[in-house]
């Protein structure tokens, strides 16, 4: 119904347009090309777009670009990527996720997948990871793998290990062990 | 119109005004956002600095420090490091230096806090430095203790933080 009737008030509107311009409309073309028509609307919307733009990138979502080798092949050094805050607002991380791991702040935060959970004891053997004892299947490890060795720890009630896909790369040049699932700001979506 | 651009003015002044009360009797918290943005450019390195210019930024570095500071290592190739005191610290930063070809240092996160009676303060940060500019920029997590001493902040002791625990 609404959508009717607006074309009959911009259709009056032009009629008086041919004595005097309306003063809520544009009358400079370059003008109406910048701010559209109805000024006010325009400003309405930019306000709830730029409203929107805030909420989603503050409280849902953290815009992030990948540096460093630690995740190759899977995510390549420069990529851009979406971190998703609320992924574990409702549920925990799960085995094989890829997290967003604050440092200090999170301006700068490690980017890893979640190798072991809560409770489970991990170690590393000639680059394998052994989960309770069990050998994990890796698929997304694909370059050949360096002979890390890493002692079997057992994981707290609040603690995930992370580490990343690249593991060609010698263990003590890339970050990886428990972190306390504080840390852990949201999923990597893509 | 005269009334919005009377407005516009008011406000333009407020906030001119507010901006001069910052610059001229900075709080606590900016003076060490200071400090730090001071340290990471004191520490920095580029390629083509002469051996003077060098030993002269490791002699302007130690200055942001106490004489009694306490720097505790323990990443990668520097496990269990300690440097006590502001002389082995310029001898340390010194040596470093002169060995690297450039380093590109940041302090992109601090979190800041202040203690009640303001003469002391802790700093969680995060500090990168690009080396000798290798692809793989080096990340540490750090916690910094701050001292007011003669009217001015210190950095009295520097320890590493451990983000992913062995």
């Amino acid at each position: 119904m609404k959508l009717n009737a607006e074309p009959r008030v911009e259709q009056d509107q032009v009629d008086q347009a041919s004595t005097k311009p309306p003063s809520s409309e544009v009358a400079s073309p370059w003008l109406r090309l910048l701010v559209g028509r109805q000024p006010k609307r325009t400003l309405v919307r930019l306000v709830v777009l730029v409203a929107g733009v805030f909420v989603l990138f503050r409280f849902v979502f953290i815009g992030v670009r990948i540096e460093g080798i630690s995740m190759e092949p899977t995510y390549h050094n420069g990529r851009i990527g979406l971190v998703e805050r609320l992924a574990y607002r409702y549920s925990l991380p799960k085995r094989g996720d890829v997290v967003a791991i604050r440092i200090a702040g999170e301006r700068r935060m490690y980017l890893k997948r979640v190798i072991g959970l809560p409770g489970e004891r991990v170690a590393v053997h000639r680059g394998n990871v052994y989960i309770n004892g069990e050998k994990l299947d890796e698929p997304y490890v694909r370059a050949p793998r360096e002979p890390w060795e890493e002692p079997e720890v057992r994981l707290g009630e609040h603690e995930y290990y992370v580490v990343g896909d690249n593991r060609s790369m010698p263990g003590r040049w890339h970050e990886h062990g428990r972190v306390d699932a504080s840390r852990i700001t949201g999923k990597l979506l893509f | 119109m005269k009334r919005i651009v009377s407005i516009l003015a008011v406000v333009l002044l407020a906030a001119l005004g507010f901006w001069l009360c910052r610059e001229l009797f900075p709080s606590d918290e900016s003076r060490l956002r200071g400090l730090l943005a001071d340290v990471a450019k004191a520490a920095s390195l580029k390629g083509n600095e002469n051996p003077l210019v060098r030993l002269a930024g490791a002699n302007k570095l130690a200055g942001f420090f106490s004489e009694d500071v306490v720097v505790h290592i323990d990443a990668s190739g520097l496990e269990g490091k300690q440097i006590q005191g502001r002389e082995e610290l310029r001898q340390t930063v010194a040596a470093a230096r002169a060995s690297l070809q450039s380093a590109e240092v940041q302090f992109p996160d601090a979190q800041l806090e202040i203690a009640p009676n303001r003469e002391s303060a802790t700093a969680e940060v995060t500090a990168t430095a690009d080396i000798n500019g290798e692809k793989n920029t080096v990340v540490q997590e750090l916690k910094v203790l701050f001292k007011k001493i003669d009217g001015q902040w210190k950095i009295t002791q520097v320890d590493t933080v451990h983000t992913l625990q062995p």
